[in-house]
């Protein structure tokens, strides 16, 4: 916390420091050969009718509303010839969202940056006794590189995160009506996460090389989490992962090729301490896992209108835990289960693609790729092809068409883990979806029309059609489509606009069993059908009222999802979020301006879905239920911000 | 620790960065001067451009890239300044603007074909993220570096990226719709709060990896904030352990947690015979809030991994 608060000391002494040296500002000169650029907005911002934190809902996910006093600014100090510079940016210093960004450098030469922010994930607003269910995540970044000659770079980057905060979680049991009952309970979070990476690189015009040695460490600062007695919850154990990654490239004299290519080397390893649900130590884990991926590609035109593209990837991961003592005792030696969950798989993926541009009016483009995933242990092995054909027409100059279609096979070996009706003392009774036979098609086009220089139209239509053959049970099929337009007219120097609407429909099905097989609806199961629709609608719309004095800009987001779940029980799930805000800007000299903006936001959900939620279980339950993860309240807000600004 | 290693990371960089701008930029050998002179012919020289173009010249030096070549060049072909992207300009200049052979024009319509416009930027841009460039999605459908980038007119020329629209988010959207526009969604990552954009995930320039992501797959993209889940586990979720995007949606969801379908049907896409359609406990009444919230996961909390003794079922 203390370091905390000496960064923040040292980012508003960076902020103050240029400001007291700028003495009469403008474009300032200072001293021969320095200049400082940007601007910088003071202000304040208050809520019309001022909820109280549990009333703002959902609207607050990620950051609080920018109230009080508010802070922008983003400066740049150069050197006269441009080529040292120094960069601030800061954003609502002090609140919840903050962001503080400080850069410098030596254009080609060097370059270091110097990175904070701050959000918030708030999972839930309607406990009775908790006002904001939530983690705070910190995160702080250095990163540059220097580059002692124009063909060398050496670069570094660190990154660290830190959560901490309440998260809504639940455990099984506790309900005296007997199985499938669970209580709720806030599950403490205190997460540290840093990733470290350094490298060096070598570019020349014939070839490039690059070498990174990333460095990943994930600390839990709170191991487990007694909920009640007999039941201590494990939380994510501290892991590391180390990765070192070769790359580079090499142009050849013919053709235009170049060749490419990527290899990297990560080693996981887990040593946390395994506790049973008594909340007895067992001992530390001592499980790792490694993974590689290569890649080689080629690419070549042999002559200006066709390009072609070889490639060849794959991904690797490997379990190396099966000679581990304590899994051995916590799989009971049995060995199909142990393999069930730590086999090891093998990804590789062939592509051929090429363009071919028959003239500047009209392109082809054909690509087919192979993808084969090999698992260990019988657990599945996947063959996937997928041939695609796009076209790309320039008929015009005001117009654009380009479309796509993929079709895409999958099959698939041991994927139902167990036949219907084999059922034995495993009781695994599993369809695995992403491995099982699969026919993919996929849709995709866009339509650009630029009738005259001042607008500009599209359409985007797409569709995709997931059908799982050879599937009596699990996924059966998931298809949909979207299509939309947009418009952006500039009307005259004064008003220009801008339109946008979406569509999409989803439609998925899953044909189920039950354990008890009496009760199976007919031979078949049940068979659950989910229909998603999407609405999107943005427009702005931006007026110089008074030519370059008066400016008022103004923008709209709504989106609408509707989620039917073709069931008695559940309700239809329907959305809503809309974003309203309108920006009046009058400009007093070339740098001092006055802003004054209004935000509207609101959002609603289906209330329904959570009464449903909290249906059936004993009141004395009620209230720790509804701390469960996503449930937010209506929110409406309005929220007026006032600024003074002003621009070296 | 990481503490320290912050603080000794910052003071080597403040170190290095001293040491630089103190040493003089390294002038061209004689020898590339040499080498300049002759590759000079057919060049009609930066002020030439300028006598025409002072607007856009005057723009250009605002940017890195023109503090570079026109100030400090340090290497031959930068110190052609503006000819080093648009080529010998001698012609152009005699024919009094009006005749272009030889050159590469990167204005919307003009004859110069995308390879030779990228060429251009690629003689110096080939570096760091954009070694994958070649071959990538955006190559293959013809984009230019001018498509989304502007070098010396346009709204974000003074900008970081010198992106041609203000923001990430409004480059990618013209393409790419139905993503952008899923953060307005329920569940969504920050990215209409501005915590994240397209580029947090996405190198748009190219990379090994399929659908341009940064990292060596999916799951070690996702372990760059959520390195909770990274593992390994006692007990593990195999779909977990081979793709994040088996269950979750990264652009947005109407469903908790960037689900992809709701929780209740979405486990039963492969568990098809566990427990009874309305979670009817045996010889018991129904208890329909067992399918929403988090449905399967309100009991199977740790689905992601257990670390537990006792965790085989993701409960502890």
């Amino acid at each position: 916390m203390m370091i905390k608060r000496g960064i923040l000391v040292i980012f508003f002494s960076i902020l103050v420091i240029p400001l007291t040296c700028a003495g009469g500002f403008a474009e300032l000169n200072l001293g021969k050969n320095l200049e400082l650029g940007g601007y910088i907005h003071l202000g304040g911002g208050f809520l019309t009718d001022a909820p109280r934190d549990r009333d703002r809902g959902y609207l607050e996910k990620y950051e609080e509303f920018p109230e009080g006093f508010l802070a922008r600014t983003n400066l740049t100090l150069k050197s006269k010839d441009g080529l040292h510079y120094y960069k601030f940016r800061m954003t609502d210093p002090g609140d919840i969202g903050q962001d503080y960004l400080l850069q410098g450098g030596r254009v080609g030469l060097y370059h270091v940056e110097f990175e904070y922010g701050q959000m918030q994930n708030l999972y839930s607003t309607v406990n009775p006794f908790e006002d904001q269910i939530r983690i705070l995540l910190d995160k702080w970044r250095v990163a540059g590189y220097v580059s002692p000659l124009p063909s060398v770079d050496f670069f570094a980057e660190n990154t660290s995160q830190q959560r901490k905060g309440k998260q809504p979680s639940s455990l099984f049991g506790d309900c005296e009506d007997g199985a499938f009952s669970f209580t709720s309970y806030l599950r403490p979070i205190d997460y540290s996460q840093n990733d470290a990476k350094i490298g060096a690189a070598i570019y020349r015009p014939k070839f490039q090389f690059r070498v990174a040695y990333h460095n990943s460490t994930f600390e839990d600062n709170i191991k487990g989490f007694l909920v009640r007695p007999g039941a201590f919850v494990s939380l994510p154990p501290s892991n590391k992962a180390n990765y070192v990654t070769a790359e580079g490239a090499v142009n050849l004299p013919f053709f235009k090729t170049r060749i490419t290519g990527s290899y990297s080397w990560g080693w996981l390893s887990q040593d946390d301490i395994v506790f049973t649900s008594d909340g007895g130590a067992v001992g530390g884990a001592g499980l790792s896992a490694s993974t590689s991926a290569l890649d080689i590609s080629g690419v070549t035109r042999p002559w200006d209108k066709l390009t072609l593209k070889f490639s060849y990837r794959t991904y690797n991961f490997e379990n190396k835990d099966l000679s581990n003592i304590i899994l051995q005792r916590a799989f009971e030696g049995t060995a199909p289960l142990l393999n069930l969950e730590h086999y090891s798989y093998f990804r590789q993926t062939i592509t051929g693609a090429g363009s071919y541009r028959l003239h500047n009016k009209v392109a082809f483009d054909f690509a087919y790729t192979y993808q084969k995933v090999d698992r260990t242990f019988d657990q599945g092995h996947t063959s996937n092809n997928t041939p695609q054909v796009g076209v790309r027409l320039f008929p015009t100059s005001w117009l654009n068409l380009i479309a796509n279609y993929a079709y895409s096979t999958r099959k698939g070996s041991n994927f139902f883990v167990l036949e219907r009706g084999e059922r034995d003392t495993l009781d695994l009774h599993t369809f695995k979806t992403y491995t099982g036979d699969l026919n993919r098609e996929t849709f995709n086009l866009i339509a650009e029309l630029f009738p005259r220089d001042n607008i500009s139209f599209s359409f985007n239509f797409s569709s995709f059609s997931d059908d799982f053959d050879n599937s009596a049970f699990g996924l059966l099929n998931d298809r949909g489509w979207s299509a939309g337009a947009d418009v952006s007219w500039r009307l005259s120097n004064r008003v220009a606009l801008s339109l946008g609407y979406d569509h999409q429909e989803i439609k998925t099905e899953v044909r189920t069993s039950t354990e008890e097989i009496s009760l199976v609806t007919g031979d078949d199961g049940p068979l659950l059908q989910t229909n998603d629709s999407y609405d999107t609608f943005t427009a702005k719309a931006d007026f110089v009222l008074i030519p370059k004095k008066l400016k008022l800009t103004t923008g709209v987001s709504y989106s609408f999802s509707r989620s039917n779940f073709h069931s008695t029980v559940i309700p239809i799930l329907k959305e809503q979020f809309t974003d309203f805000n309108a920006f009046l800007t009058y400009n007093f000299n070339e740098h001092w301006s006055a802003r004054v903006g209004y935000i509207y936001q609101s959002f609603t959900v289906t209330k329904e879905f959570q009464e449903l939620f909290l249906s059936g279980v004993p009141a004395e339950a009620d209230q720790r239920l509804n701390t469960l993860s996503g449930f937010y309240r209506d929110s409406d807000v309005h929220l007026v911000q006032t600024f003074l600004q002003y621009k070296f | 620790m990481s503490r320290i290693f912050i603080l000794a990371l910052t003071l080597f960089f403040l170190m290095l960065g001293f040491f630089f701008s103190q040493a003089p930029a390294k002038e061209p050998a004689k020898e590339s001067n040499k080498k300049a002179e002759k590759v000079n012919e057919g060049y009609a020289g930066t002020e030439t451009c300028q006598a025409c173009h002072s607007e856009v010249y005057e723009q250009l030096e605002k940017t890195a890239m023109g503090a570079l070549f026109l100030k400090k060049p340090r290497t031959p072909s930068e110190k052609l300044g503006c000819e080093t992207c648009h080529g010998p300009g001698t012609v152009h200049a005699d024919s009094g603007g009006k005749d272009f052979s030889g050159m590469v024009r990167f204005t919307k319509g003009a004859s110069s074909p995308v390879p030779a416009r990228n060429d251009a930027c690629f003689k110096c841009h080939q570096k760091r993220g954009r070694l994958f460039w070649a071959g990538s999605v955006h190559d293959f459908k013809g984009l230019a570096c001018t498509t989304c980038h502007v070098v010396h007119t346009g709204p974000g020329v003074t900008r970081r990226y010198q992106l041609a629209s203000l923001t990430v988010r409004e480059t990618c959207l013209p393409c790419h719709k139905e993503q952008v526009r899923a953060e307005l969604r329920f569940s969504h990552h920050p990215q209409r709060e501005g915590k994240m954009n397209c580029s947090s995930c996405h190198n748009v320039h190219g990379t090994a990896s399929p659908k341009l992501i940064k990292e060596l797959s999916n799951k070690e993209l996702c372990f760059k904030c959520h390195a909770q889940y990274r593992g390994p586990f006692l007990f593990q979720h195999p779909p977990v352990m081979e793709d994040c995007f088996n269950c979750h949606q990264p652009h947005g969801s109407a469903y908790p947690n960037l689900l992809k379908s709701p929780a209740i049907r979405l486990c039963r896409e492969c568990h098809i015979t566990f427990h009874e359609i309305n979670f009817l406990p045996r010889g018991a009444k129904a208890r329909p809030n067992m399918m929403v919230g988090t449905a399967c996961v309100n009991c199977h909390r740790n689905i992601h991994g257990s670390n537990n003794f006792n965790g085989r079922l993701f409960f502890f």
